[in-house]
């Protein structure tokens, strides 16, 4: 079968960032440029934390203080467990991310949307889907859908995405981010 | 290459690679020979209905023609009726994401499904994450939304993406197409 990959006008996902992390890397923090409608981040990550799993969080404009933040989450396990949550003046984490004591080569995958992420005149909320696995056994599968709150009207400049635990993103750990123009 | 915005020639990181629409049934939307380390992220939108005489039949994903059992993935349902329900499986021949309609269940019904492969070049286990939707009669519960995540566990590079029910074909009028995230 052929492929054609010609650029198609009127699909205007513009790049922001990409980066495939070749040393752990506390954080992956990125500009994003102005004047488009959505911004969307791409993630694969695993981290250096001594577990099998814990969180990782999404921040805005360099702003680490909890009670900007809120944000509300489902997770459900592969044993059939739920969890919903609604957790206020927090950091918004999407998900989990495997660690030292997981499965090797294990990860987390996630994309994460934040519409009209540069207006000014709501707070800028968004929407966040993980899938995470750390075992391959027991309850090790985790799948998350998440929405969140960050309480500014200011234009979203920049994203940081770093681990709950202070830990580093290991090597291989993925990140990308595009806009998308609006009609 | 010349790049207008004013034109509405700006190049998408967003592109193309194939699509299938069936005009007949298929036994898989079987995407091989893709351009390995060309994209960042692979995402794929269906149209789904199955040719198998029941109300719906199984989604499934595979990579790379491998059945072995290489495959972990697990699904959630929410039905309309406020049900929800997860499952899934670990070293399977295959990952299984949900259910959609097949030629008992309701007619003219194709469900739409989305799958996105984040960073399949690189050198970890491969990953996808999946949205869908089952609609397998006309009572509330019958309606569920699907969600999912499955991991291939092979560090090679994604060349071929294979999708495919549990019985019976793809029906005519499905369609699949497979985008590519292409950064600079």
């Amino acid at each position: 079968m052929a492929f054609a990959t010609v650029p198609v006008p009127g699909l205007m996902a513009m790049p922001v960032f990409c980066q495939l992390l070749v040393a752990p890397a506390l954080s992956l923090s990125f500009d994003v440029p102005g004047g488009y409608q959505s911004l969307v981040i791409d993630l694969q990550i695993r981290n250096t934390w001594a577990s099998n799993f814990s969180g990782f969080r999404v921040a805005f404009n360099g702003d680490l203080t909890a009670a900007n933040y809120e944000f509300t989450r489902d997770s459900y396990d592969i044993s059939g467990a739920s969890i919903s949550s609604f957790t206020a003046n927090s950091i918004p984490s999407p998900g989990s991310i495997p660690g030292t004591t997981a499965t090797a080569n294990f990860v987390s995958q996630s994309t994460i949307s934040i519409d009209r992420y540069s207006d000014t005149d709501f707070h800028k909320v968004g929407l966040a889907t993980t899938g995470s696995q750390y075992l391959n056994s027991g309850a090790g599968i985790v799948v998350y859908n998440s929405m969140f709150r960050w309480k500014s009207t200011s234009a979203i400049t920049s994203v940081t995405i770093y681990n709950t635990g202070g830990s580093s993103f290991v090597a291989g750990s993925y990140c990308s981010a595009y806009t998308v123009r609006e009609a | 290459m010349g790049v207008s915005r004013a034109l509405g020639l700006v190049p998408s990181i967003v592109q193309p690679i194939a699509t299938t629409n069936l005009a007949a049934p298929a036994a898989s939307f079987d995407f091989q020979n893709i351009p390995m380390n060309s994209y960042s992220v692979y995402q794929l939108e269906l149209v789904l209905r199955g040719t198998v005489a029941a109300v719906d039949t199984e989604f499934y994903v595979r990579f790379n023609g491998d059945s072995g059992a290489n495959y972990s993935s697990m699904l959630t349902e929410r039905n309309g009726a406020g049900g929800q329900y997860s499952s899934g499986s670990f070293s399977a021949n295959q990952m299984h994401f949900g259910w959609f309609t097949s030629s008992s269940g309701p007619a003219n019904i194709a469900c739409q499904w989305s799958l996105k492969i984040v960073n399949p070049s690189g050198s970890f286990y491969k990953t996808v994450n999946v949205n869908g939707f089952d609609v397998s009669g006309g009572s509330a519960g019958d309606y569920v939304l699907h969600s999912g995540f499955g991991t291939w566990m092979n560090t090679s590079p994604i060349n071929r993406i294979t999708i495919y029910p549990g019985t019976g074909n793809i029906a005519a009028g499905s369609s699949c197409t497979l985008y590519g995230y292409r950064f600079p």
